[in-house]
This record gives structure tokens, C-alpha cells and sequence, in this order.
């Protein structure tokens, strides 16, 4: 059945290449030298390498696409794998660090020489990141009060500490032993 | 009968005519088979990329595309050794539009009835020329007046080192002309080839004598091979030419520094 349905075909593409021939050249619009041959052949070699080397390219093609499709569903959806409180957490976190960033920032530069503010920060920075190190275990009340234990803790130290008139270095210890005080307590309290 | 020369194919027409003083500006057929296929290849790769990109899983079209862009930046990842990863990089445009140049237009003169863009001398050599130029270009920008120590291959006795700078300035130079001749050797070869024996075969067609209707086949045959073997030609022509050009620019940034070298030392550090 198959074999007769392409010998169908075959036989219709003869006879519709005779017919263009036929149509063609009493229209003059074929033009009767050696460049038709050439045009045959290369008409030939296309239909012969279609039989021949089609199947082989449809294959390779086939299983490229079937190894990209494969990969894709190998790999699980980002947004599935992670549990939303600990999203909540890491959000808390960063919400966190961003404040104690920004409030350092807004110190005015004039008061305070560089190295203090940097050394403010960097203290703070890393007494947030080992704490958000252990968060992890506790509790999301717990975490969100003890959170704001520390922004609020820093906060008032530092704006309490940088009123105008007062002087630079005491300052500027005393916040750093507050900012450690406030440490101490919450992780006393936990 | 007149038998037609088989170097007329090769004739360059102007379609329009445009002239300035005594320079001309004429459209000639080469410039509209070049925007026949540059048009072409946009509304491939635009019909690709329709609908913003794509699919991910994509069908065959988008898969011959894919391929194509995925190859050149391998190419420059293998072959311009011991620079860091965006700098690398920075090369991959150019070498994709040439790569596609050739890939495209090589096989664009097999179709029948058309004119072969990249067989004539004065198109391939100007692509290479003006690759060779600024390939020394960024060699100089790059390792200064220290490109000159290409010249010289390490471990050179002093005086041998005068005659070797001449000896190795030369292929050099050369490198810019023999790129451009590959190329155009290649195709106005086979295409001189297949017009020639096609012509034989049509002539033996024509002679009302049967025994050379019987021999006929032979040349047809011969010619439907060639037509083959051009074809094939054709790409590994683009591949070539684009490979010769990657390694030209990696002897002049890395000026005869091994690949390997750079290797060891971005492991270690």
C-alpha cells in the first residue's frame, strides 16, 4: 500500500516536471544549452541525497531535540524546590542588613572620619551574618523579634550616639560596645 | 551550434549603471545575488526567532540555526588560547559574520542559473585583506611594538635572526593573499569544472549520432558527482577559511605562545 502511494507520487512529479518542461520551452522560457543539464543534475543529486542521507539528518535532528527536551525536565523548577519560610526568612535577612546598611550611610560624613564609619559597618555586617547563620533554628516569631531587636537596637545607638556636639572617638566606642551589648542581650535571650 | 565559453558565467554585469566622475558605482549582479542571500538569511533567522525566541524545545529549522551561531564560539574558545573569558569573546562577532558569509554564499552559486558570489578574486580578496589588516591591528594594539617578536620563533641563533625576520615577514604578508585565493581557487574551480563537462555532455547530446547518445550518461554522471562534491566543497570552504582566520589571530595576540602554557597558568592561579 505504502509503496504504491510513493510510486503515486513519483509518477505525479514526472509527469508534472514533463509538463513544465513541455510549457516552458514553447514559451521560450527555458533556455536550450548546457546550463540545464547542470540544472538536472543538481535537481538529481538533490531528490538522490534526499533519499539516501534524509533519514540519517530527520534522526540526528530528532535526537537533538529529544536530549534538550530530556534536560529540561531533569532539572526541577527553581521556584518549587524552595519552602516558603525559609524564603521569608532569607527576605527577613536581607531586609535586615539593607537597614543596618542604610544606617550607617546616613551618618553625616562630616562627623565621623572614614575608617569609623567602614569599621561600623563592617562589624555590623558580620555580626549580622553570623547571626543569620544561626537563625536558621529558631523560630519565625522568635527571628522577626530578634530582628527587630537589632535593627532597632542599632538604629537608636547610632542615632543617639552622632548629636551634634559630641565628641567623635568616645562616641564612636561607646556605639561600638552598644552595638555588641545588643548582640550579647539577644543572644542571651534566645 | 555556438558553444559558449564556460568563463562566461563568470561575468560581471552592471544592472544599473551609476557613475561618478570615473569611478562607477554600478549594481552589478554579484551585489544583488549578495542581497538575494543576505535577504534570505534574515528572514530565516527571523522566522526563527519569531514570537520572541523561539521555543526551547525547538524544531528543525530553529535546531539548523542554533547550530550554526553555537559553532563559532566554540571556535574561538579552542583556537585563541590564554585570554579571559569576555575578552575571547570579543572576536566572536566579527568571525560569525564571516563564517556566515561563506557558509551562504558558497553553496548560493550551485544553484542553477546563478551567479557565484565568492568566485571571483576581487570579493574573496577583499575579505581577506581587510580581515588580515585588522587582525595585525589588534595584534598591535594588543602586544605593541612586541608584535614584531612574532617574527622571530624562540631559540634562533643571532645570526640567523636577520634572514629569518625576512623569511618569516614574508608568509605573513602572505597569509592575506592566500586566504583570499583558497576561497576563490576553490570555487571558480569547481564551477569551471562542472560548466565544462556539462558543456560536453550537452554537446554530445546534440550530435545526431547514437553512439554518443549511448556515452552520454558518462558526463551526466561525472556531472551529478561533481555537483556533489562541490557542494561539499563548499562548506568545508567556509569552515576552513574561518578556522585560518582564528588561528591568524591567535599567532597575533598570543605570538606564538602555546595554548597549553595558558592552560597550566589559569589552572595554577
Amino acid at each position: 500500500m505504502r509503496l504504491s502511494s510513493t510510486n503515486m507520487q513519483a509518477r505525479k512529479m514526472l509527469f508534472a516536471a514533463i509538463l513544465s518542461i513541455c510549457a516552458s520551452s514553447s514559451k521560450k522560457i527555458s533556455i536550450y544549452n548546457e546550463e540545464m543539464i547542470v540544472a538536472r543534475c543538481f535537481i538529481g543529486f538533490i531528490i538522490f541525497s534526499r533519499k539516501s542521507l534524509g533519514n540519517t539528518f530527520k534522526v540526528t535532528l530528532d535526537g537533538r531535540i529529544q536530549a534538550i527536551q530530556e534536560e529540561s525536565q531533569q532539572f526541577p523548577n527553581p521556584n518549587e524546590v524552595v519552602p516558603p519560610e525559609s524564603n521569608e526568612q532569607q527576605r527577613l535577612l536581607r531586609i535586615s542588613l539593607q537597614i543596618c546598611g542604610t544606617v550607617v550611610e546616613s551618618l553625616p560624613m562630616a562627623r565621623c572620619a572614614p575608617k569609623c564609619e567602614k569599621t561600623v559597618q563592617a562589624l555590623l555586617c558580620r555580626n549580622l551574618n553570623v547571626k543569620s547563620a544561626t537563625l536558621p533554628n529558631a523560630t519565625s516569631s522568635r527571628r522577626i523579634r530578634l530582628q527587630d531587636d537589632l535593627v532597632t537596637g542599632f538604629h537608636f545607638s547610632v542615632s543617639e550616639r552622632f548629636v551634634p556636639g559630641s565628641t567623635l572617638k568616645a562616641s564612636i566606642v561607646e556605639l561600638i560596645r552598644e552595638g555588641l551589648g545588643v548582640l550579647k542581650m539577644v543572644q542571651v535571650g534566645e | 551550434i555556438t558553444p559558449n565559453s564556460p568563463l562566461e558565467q563568470f561575468a560581471i554585469l552592471p544592472l544599473i549603471p551609476m557613475k561618478i566622475g570615473n569611478l562607477y558605482f554600478s549594481f552589478t549582479n554579484p551585489s544583488l545575488f549578495m542581497l538575494l542571500t543576505l535577504s534570505l538569511v534574515l528572514l530565516l533567522v527571523h522566522f526563527v526567532t519569531k514570537k520572541g525566541g523561539g521555543n526551547s524545545v525547538p524544531n528543525a529549522w530553529q535546531s539548523l540555526v542554533e547550530l550554526i551561531y553555537d559553532f563559532v564560539p566554540n571556535l574561538v574558545n579552542e583556537q585563541i588560547g590564554g585570554l579571559s573569558g569576555n575578552v575571547k569573546q570579543k572576536f566572536s562577532p566579527c568571525i560569525s559574520v564571516t563564517f556566515t558569509f561563506s557558509l551562504f554564499r558558497n553553496p548560493q552559486g550551485m544553484i542553477p542559473y546563478s551567479f557565484t558570489v565568492t568566485s571571483h578574486f576581487l570579493i574573496t580578496l577583499g575579505l581577506s585583506f581587510s580581515l588580515f589588516i585588522g587582525i595585525t591591528i589588534v595584534g598591535f594594539q594588543k602586544n605593541g611594538l612586541h608584535f614584531l617578536s612574532f617574527l622571530l620563533p624562540a631559540g634562533v641563533p643571532l645570526p640567523l635572526a636577520p634572514f629569518l625576520v625576512l623569511l618569516e615577514l614574508i608568509p605573513h604578508c602572505f597569509r592575506a593573499l592566500s586566504s583570499g585565493i583558497r576561497l576563490f581557487a576553490n570555487m571558480m574551480a569547481g564551477h569551471s569544472s562542472v560548466k565544462i563537462l556539462s558543456g560536453s555532455a550537452w554537446t554530445m547530446l546534440c550530435m545526431n549520432d547514437l553512439l554518443y547518445f549511448i556515452g552520454d550518461p558518462g558526463p551526466l554522471f561525472i556531472v551529478l558527482a561533481l555537483t556533489g562534491l562541490e557542494l561539499g566543497v563548499a562548506i568545508s570552504q567556509a569552515h576552513v577559511s574561518t578556522i585560518s582566520i582564528c588561528i591568524y589571530l591567535n599567532d597575533a595576540t598570543n605570538l606564538h605562545q602555546s595554548a597549553y602554557l595558558f592552560i597550566i597558568e589559569q589552572k595554577r592561579g
